[in-house]
């Protein structure tokens, strides 16, 4: 076991090595980073203007930039963002909360939502609930999020004063959001929930149990289940860091004081210490959990482990 | 398989409660570090940057020494939220406040001004004189000298001017405050954008003549007459003063934080994209002190939102895009407020580079590379360029400029899509037909088959490609005008129009460095007697796209040091011809480029005409 | 046969086989197809005087602009049907190259195995790392957005699920008899590859195809929300919901006649993937 967890630590150093070399290759991209932190008066003098490339390293090779920058990033030094002039990583850990709490709730309805359903859709194929449950799967899946947020603002906040219309405050401020990131989630661990689930049902060993009359509810709880969740808990992870995507659209309908938001507008202003320090969280959030995901697969299944 | 459905939701229960047990650990663990209260967006740390100064009491202020003017009758009251779309992170010290957060904040009126324009009648350049400043209209300057030489000016510091008291006290403003503040803002590595809009010869340094006196030093010729304008609360971006002790005791993170300023607000809270917390000062030593007591001012990006909010009564007044205002009055009552001088608005003719003579340049030439690629591809891929070397290639160019002028339905675009809140205007110079010194050769006719006939004379009788850059986070009005005109365009001239909607900061950068060379849409909210020139000429400031000729911009640029409004006027009328003739600029509309429903329960609010876009004279807010 | 048998047998048939999106499926491609024919009015053709024209059949619109018309005055029923096309070309571009990368990186992976396998599976970890969206307006922002760049992005995006599902297929039908029998008659790799396992894998595809189209109608709206969509003029849905839904409450036809041929779209293809999975083979239930 704790090989594996070794070899996946050492696995998804190697990935974070990739994400960071992609992410500064495109912050190189968009031109002379210069201009970035000056702007572009006539004031300047030649030796200004080179004085400040030597500082920021553009006189040496792209190699040597690239180390330079991972090293640090690998401490956690990102630089100081742009736009807002201050320490990058300060301002992410300072606002990561609010979205972490966000999508931590909305992915735990997600989840409970949708194993729930898919399971129940499972278990009654063919009934009438299973036509609704899968009816409410395909249509939370259809509508782009933004268009959903902004019709349940108006909806349930603005028509039926039912809850605030946006910024983060109490719990009540969290319903609407919530309800948006976890509709969409919901929707696709419904669907291979019930897939999963119906396999499981229809599988050998399921068909042996049966005939030998072991109790209905004990093959779908003892029995069944614990293979069936095996491919929602492989999608959970990929989920969890599409949440955390997806509070980008949130948050900015919704006005919510978290890194989604803070991504945007980073781009928006060109913040390229920002963004990277940004892009390489995101990463590292859905490299965590997709770790968390693999231990608890291997730790179910212990075939995986041979890997 | 039809069970009892109740046996499942039970057994389902049951077994699926470690799963989310586990889960719920997690997100209970996730919730307690965060710290979910009230309305404050990040977690409390008293040491951590984010962390605001001590909220300031009732208490604490009116324990201030108050001045020596009589104080309001009676206290500040009341609570007004704003609704906009953005708030700049506070970036207090002038060398480093590359987006004008000092500006921002004089809006808010947190922060002052060495002096303050009087807002009486249209917008004008104020007075070189300060005994012609009113009691009501104070800056941070009692008054100043102008040197008979143009070659200073000595301003007399107030010596009454308290300091808010966020982080600590910091007494009054002194002459050694309003030195560090400039100087800092013209050092050579400065990015303050408040600095870029003062010209070069201003920016000689300032030095500390006694406690309460200060001289600006200007270079030879450096002179310039609107220097009341620029270097006070109307111009775009203006400097204001800010605090040096605190600077010094605060240490540089902390003072990033620490909003201290000497307006009529105090800020107690300035989280970028998300908040500014104001509390009126009680007993400003302006005698007059604001009527509501809280203002909170949200950053909210998504309009709809701001509409549901105002809807909903959590904001009060809504920063909301000109096409549903009308009917945003009509559901909730209330005004529509607009801020600030309008904007002409049309398209920029970039790449038409035909002046080259720049002082500041190497070798006095200034580079073009957009329309060295032009020239290069062939100006039969870009039309609305002309080459001052080819006098055909520049009266074809001029031609099909003029028949994209002439398609454009002014009247049509203001009615329709700003809902009548706009005006026709055919002037870069941003002066309207109904102003004395318009004149009736700028009238741009709508007429699509004059058009059309130019087109065809220019060469072009079925039109050609184009691109066309509709930053994206333009006012919404614009961006829908800016692509009506563009559809109309394509129906009455075949023009394929392909826009760009790239936002503005990432492509400026092309219009500083003169490597754009596609129309797109800008305008600038010039008052009478700008240097606007400074805008389309080689030399000093940006270059927006396109270049008036050598003796043009000599013409232009001389408003810089000349001193009588009068010339400076006419001058600007001649650049105004020659725009005209040559139509660099295609009008679409004039329009204030931002906008506010204010609703019912606030009885007034009277913002002034400044350049900057954004809420401002906050302190004549009163509630019903 | 009385009423009640025939109406039981259609409700049969409407129950096994998806009849309903294939309705609407069917509905769009003949909207893509004959767009020219089929819309009224020109899409990128303006009329100041039509602006925000709500829909025939509320007081104040016309017959002529049927669903209404947005904010600069162009047909919203044309705009949907042209839109369409971009839509569908779109998908088909995306899936036709981020789906034959995919699926031949996923077969090399799976069939050869050995260091191919494991470079090309970290490939496709690094790529589920990245967070797309900021990616996304990384590159936007620097080059400016266009069909072309959108294209790019979402090929990009959807690649790697190809290339995962196919290397674990082909993992499962490289160990079937058949191929071993092909190997013991000399068959050369690629031959074998080819002939024995691409067929097999179709299935797989064309679920995955499917079932990403949805996926890929809606991230084309998130980018237009994000301002880097496909750029005006051009009638995409996306794009004429996300420009569209500041009009929500004065206008509600503009955001939402284009949302609701988002959702037919996209439910039609959810369901029509979901069956075809149920369809093919219990095998592909992990999907």
């Amino acid at each position: 076991m704790l090989r594996y967890l070794a070899s996946r630590l050492v696995y998804l150093v190697l990935v974070m090595i990739g994400v960071s070399m992609l992410v500064f290759g495109l912050s190189r991209l968009s031109g002379d980073p210069r201009y970035l932190y000056m702007t572009q008066g006539s004031h300047y003098s030649q030796e200004v203007w080179d004085a400040r490339g030597r500082d920021l390293g553009l006189d040496k090779p792209f190699v040597i930039q690239y180390l330079t920058w991972a090293g640090r990033a690998a401490t956690g030094d990102f630089g100081d963002s742009v736009w807002h002039k201050r320490n990058s990583l300060d301002l992410i850990i300072e606002r990561a909360p609010a979205t972490l709490q966000l999508s931590g709730v909305a992915y735990l309805f997600a989840i409970l939502i949708g194993t729930g359903l898919g399971i129940a859709s499972a278990v009654m194929r063919g009934s009438i609930i299973d036509l609704l449950i899968r009816g409410f799967a395909l249509t939370g899946q259809a509508a782009p999020p933004f268009l959903v947020a902004i019709i349940l603002i108006f909806v349930f906040a603005v028509n039926m004063h039912l809850f605030p219309t946006s910024r983060r405050g109490d719990w009540s401020s969290f319903v609407l959001p919530v309800a948006t990131l976890a509709w969409l989630g919901s929707a696709s661990l419904t669907r291979i929930t019930r897939s999963s689930m119906l396999e499981v049902l229809d599988s050998e060993y399921i068909k042996l149990a049966r005939a030998k009359g072991v109790g209905r509810t004990s093959i779908i709880f003892k029995h069944a289940l614990k293979n069936a969740l095996v491919a929602p808990l492989t999608l959970s992870a990929i989920l969890f860091a599409s949440f955390i995507t997806g509070t980008v659209v949130v948050e900015t309908v919704f006005a919510w004081p978290g890194i989604g938001r803070l991504a945007l507008e980073a781009t928006l202003h060109n913040d390229f210490p920002l963004v990277t320090g940004l892009t390489v969280f995101f990463s590292a959030i859905y490299l965590v959990s997709s770790l968390v995901s693999d231990l608890i697969y291997a730790y179910i299944d212990p075939r995986v482990r041979l890997y | 398989m039809k069970e009892s459905f109740s046996m499942y939701v039970k057994k389902y229960a049951r077994h699926a409660a470690l799963f989310s047990l586990l889960l719920l650990t997690a997100a209970l663990a996730i919730s307690c570090s965060g710290g979910d209260e009230g309305d404050t967006a990040a977690t409390a740390k008293p040491s951590s940057p984010a962390a605001t100064a001590k909220p300031s009491s009732p208490a604490a202020a009116t324990a201030k020494p108050t001045s020596t003017n009589v104080p309001a009758p009676s206290g500040p009251a009341g609570k007004v939220v704003v609704g906009l779309d953005t708030v700049a992170p506070l970036v207090q010290h002038p060398r480093k406040d590359i987006n004008a957060t000092g500006g921002i904040g004089q809006n808010f009126s947190v922060y002052e001004n060495i002096v303050k324009a009087p807002f009486v009648g249209p917008p004008s350049p104020p007075p070189q004189d300060s005994t012609k400043y009113s009691p009501s209209d104070q800056g941070i300057a009692e008054s100043w000298v102008i040197a008979p030489d143009l070659s200073s000016i000595t301003f007399k510091i107030r010596s009454n001017i308290p300091w808010h008291d966020n982080g600590g006290s910091w007494g009054f403003v002194t002459a050694e405050d309003v030195a560090w503040t400039y100087n800092e803002a013209f050092a050579l590595d400065s990015v303050s954008n408040g600095a870029e809009e003062i010209g070069d010869g201003m920016k000689a340094g300032f030095e500390v003549v006694d406690s309460m006196t200060v001289r600006q030093n200007i270079k030879p010729d450096g002179f310039d007459p609107t220097w009341a304008w620029l270097q006070g609360n109307a111009g775009f971006n203006g400097i204001v003063i800010v605090n040096k002790k605190a600077f010094d005791e605060l240490g540089e993170e902390l003072y990033a934080s620490t909003p201290i300023g000497t307006g009529r607000y105090q800020a107690n809270e300035w989280i970028a994209d998300d908040k500014v917390e104001l509390e009126a000062v009680v007993g400003h030593w302006t005698g007059k002190d604001a009527n509501v007591k809280n203002i909170t001012i949200l950053s909210m990006p998504e309009a709809a939102t701001r509409e549901a909010a105002l809807r909903t009564g959590e904001i009060d007044i809504a920063q909301l895009p000109a096409q549903v205002i009308t009917s945003v009055v009509e559901a909730i009552g209330g005004t529509v407020q607009e801020i600030g001088i309008a904007r002409p608005q049309g398209l920029q003719m970039a790449g038409n580079y035909w002046s080259q003579k720049c002082s500041g340049c190497d070798n006095g030439v200034m580079e073009r590379p957009g329309f060295d690629t032009a020239i290069s591809v062939g100006l039969d891929k870009f039309p609305w360029i002309g080459n001052p070397a080819d006098p055909a290639s520049m009266e074809s160019a001029r031609k099909v400029r003029w028949a994209l002028a002439m398609t454009v339905d002014q009247q049509s675009i203001i009615d329709n899509i700003l809902d009548g809140r706009g005006r026709v205007n055919y002037a870069w110079e941003n002066i309207l037909p109904n102003d004395p010194t318009h004149k009736d050769s700028w009238v741009i006719p709508y007429d699509t088959d004059k058009a059309r006939q130019f087109m065809a004379e220019a060469g072009y009788p079925d039109g050609f490609d184009m691109e066309m850059w509709n930053y994206s986070n333009g006012s919404p009005g614009t961006i829908s005008a800016a692509n009506a005109v563009a559809a109309a365009w394509r129906t009455e001239l075949g023009i394929e129009v392909s826009i760009d909607g790239t936002e503005y900061g990432a492509r400026r950068p092309q219009t500083v460095d003169k490597s754009i060379n596609v129309p797109f849409v800008h305008g600038i909210n010039w008052i009478p007697g700008s240097t606007s020139a400074r805008y389309i000429c080689p030399g000093q400031g940006q270059v927006v796209g396109f270049t008036m000729d050598d003796e043009q911009c000599d013409l232009g640029l001389s408003n810089a040091t000349e001193s009588s409004l009068e010339v400076r006027i006419d001058n600007n009328i001649a650049n105004q011809d020659y725009l005209t003739e040559w139509m660099l600029f295609v009008p679409m509309f004039q329009a204030p480029a931002i906008l506010f429903v204010v609703s019912p329960n606030i009885e007034s609010w009277t913002p002034y005409n400044a350049q900057d876009v954004l809420p401002n004279n906050l302190e004549s807010m009163t509630l019903k | 046969m009385s009423t009640a048998g025939s109406w039981s047998s259609i409700y049969g048939f409407v129950r096994r086989y998806p009849v309903l999106p294939a309705i609407i499926l069917i509905g769009l491609a003949v909207m893509a197809i004959f767009a020219p024919i089929l819309a009224p009015l020109d899409p990128l053709d303006s009329d100041l005087s039509k602006v925000k024209a709500p829909p025939a059949w509320i007081d104040g619109g016309t017959f002529q602009y049927f669903l209404g018309a947005d904010g600069i005055g162009r047909d919203l029923l044309s705009r949907i049907i042209f839109g369409s096309r971009i839509s569908m070309m779109v998908a088909g571009v995306v899936i036709l190259t981020g789906g034959t990368v995919g699926v031949v990186l996923g077969l090399v992976a799976g069939y050869y195995g050995g260091v191919r396998d494991e470079v090309i599976m970290r490939l496709v970890d690094v790529f589920y790392a990245i967070p797309f969206i900021l990616v996304a307006l990384v590159v936007a922002v620097v080059f400016g957005s266009s069909l072309g760049l959108v294209i790019i992005l979402l090929s990009l995006f959807s690649w790697p699920i190809f290339a995962r599902q196919t290397r674990a297929l082909t993992l499962q039908l490289k160990t079937k008899d058949y191929v071993a029998a092909a190997k013991i008659a000399g068959a050369s790799p690629s031959r074998i590859a080819l002939r024995h396992i691409v067929p097999g894998l179709m299935n797989v595809v064309i679920v995955i195809a499917t079932l990403q189209v949805g996926n890929l109608i809606l991230t084309e709206s998130v980018l237009s929300f994000l301002g880097i969509g496909i750029p005006a003029p051009q009638p995409a849905w996306g794009s004429m919901i996300a420009e569209g839904r500041v009009f929500i409450t004065s206008a509600w036809w503009i955001p939402l006649m284009p949302g609701a041929a988002v959702f037919l779209t996209v439910f039609a293809f959810n369901f029509l993937g979901d069956w075809l999975r149920d369809y093919y083979d219990p095998n592909l239930r992990q999907l």
